[in-house]
């Protein structure tokens, strides 16, 4: 390479303006240089101490994301999971109590299969509720007496209104 | 982003949070743990890469950032435990005695030009990345780039003229 020029890359290289494709223009022409010079040593010990990365780092990376990737789409199916087991459970707890076998109403009519026997149990049951109104209905005779004092009471509105007829003929 | 597109953005800047991982820890187990780590948090994030601008710059801070936080996490265990740091004698750092001269004067420069100047030089890493990966920015690495390289110029220069170390 032309020594102006390669002096004017190592310029810049210097002043720490020097472009990649600068650098590597620097680094071919001393790798193949037989000079011997501090540029080209400092050139040479470059190239050879970089940090030395496994071989297998790549490799190892690959099958982390995929182990991140696998534990995640675990993640994901348990929830899923749950949820339906969610909502199963609430379903058949819906559809228990929609088809849970209630009783019939009208069973109560095949209670007796016999109908006199029926009507006889029927009349049995109206004359026990006659029979107890009735009992109950004699303790409300008192209420007759309380509306007898009422009445008395009556009477002395008409004395109120009768001095109330006084005063006013006298004033 | 979809595992195929995440593989396909991701994996291969592999060897560069590897490598970043093993610039701040010296140990080549916890760079690896480091960048596994670093890739899982990568991975939870990733409905959001698509609006991420600078994908490698992202990706090589948080790296960074849990480098740091694995550092701090082993400060506090060295300080509990009252013994050295180990991770200073990993084998990749014990290069032959030629190779190793550069890494010597590179030790020696201030923290931030030691890291933008192996990053750039040695690791082979692009001015945004560096600028992503250290917070600062493009013009900040270039100073401090072009300041490294003279010192470790001059050094060299002694070194080789004199014989002086």
């Amino acid at each position: 390479m032309d020594s102006d020029k390669l002096d004017e890359i190592l310029e810049r290289y210097y002043n720490g303006t020097s472009t990649d494709e600068d650098e590597e223009v620097l680094k071919v022409h001393f790798q193949s240089s037989s000079e011997d010079n501090v540029d080209q040593r400092l050139f040479q010990q470059l190239s050879e101490v970089n940090s030395p990365v496994p071989d297998d780092l790549f490799d190892e990376m690959d099958q982390v994301i995929e182990s991140e990737w696998e534990k995640e789409n675990k993640l994901k199916f348990k929830s899923i999971y749950l949820w339906a087991s969610s909502i199963a459970a609430v379903l058949i707890v819906a559809l228990g109590i929609m088809f849970y076998p209630q009783e019939d109403p009208t069973l109560l009519a095949d209670t007796y299969q016999d109908p006199e026997v029926a009507y006889l149990e029927t009349q049995k049951v109206l004359l026990l509720i006659s029979s107890t109104m009735k009992s109950n209905s004699q303790n409300l005779k008192y209420l007759s007496s309380i509306d007898q004092s009422l009445s008395h009471c009556s009477k002395i509105s008409k004395i109120n209104s009768t001095i109330n007829t006084i005063k006013s003929e006298n004033d | 982003m979809n595992k195929a597109e995440f593989k396909k953005e991701v994996l291969p800047l592999s060897d560069k949070m590897y490598r970043l991982a093993h610039r701040l820890l010296f140990d080549s187990e916890a760079s690896r743990d480091c960048v596994q780590e670093s890739l899982i948090k990568i991975w939870e994030a990733r409905a959001k890469l698509e609006k991420v601008d600078n994908l490698p710059g992202y990706i090589l801070r948080i790296v960074r950032n849990t480098a740091l936080d694995k550092l701090r996490k082993e400060k506090r265990i060295q300080e509990l435990d009252a013994e050295p740091p180990d991770y200073i004698t990993d084998s990749n750092y014990e290069h032959e005695e030629g190779n190793s001269l550069i890494l010597q004067i590179t030790e020696r420069l201030p923290d931030q030009q030691k890291m933008i100047f192996t990053l750039r030089d040695i690791e082979g890493f692009t001015y945004d990345e560096i600028a992503s990966s250290l917070d600062l920015s493009v013009n900040n690495v270039r100073v401090n780039l072009s300041i490294a390289r003279k010192k470790i110029r001059e050094e060299m220069t002694k070194i080789y003229n004199y014989g002086l170390r």
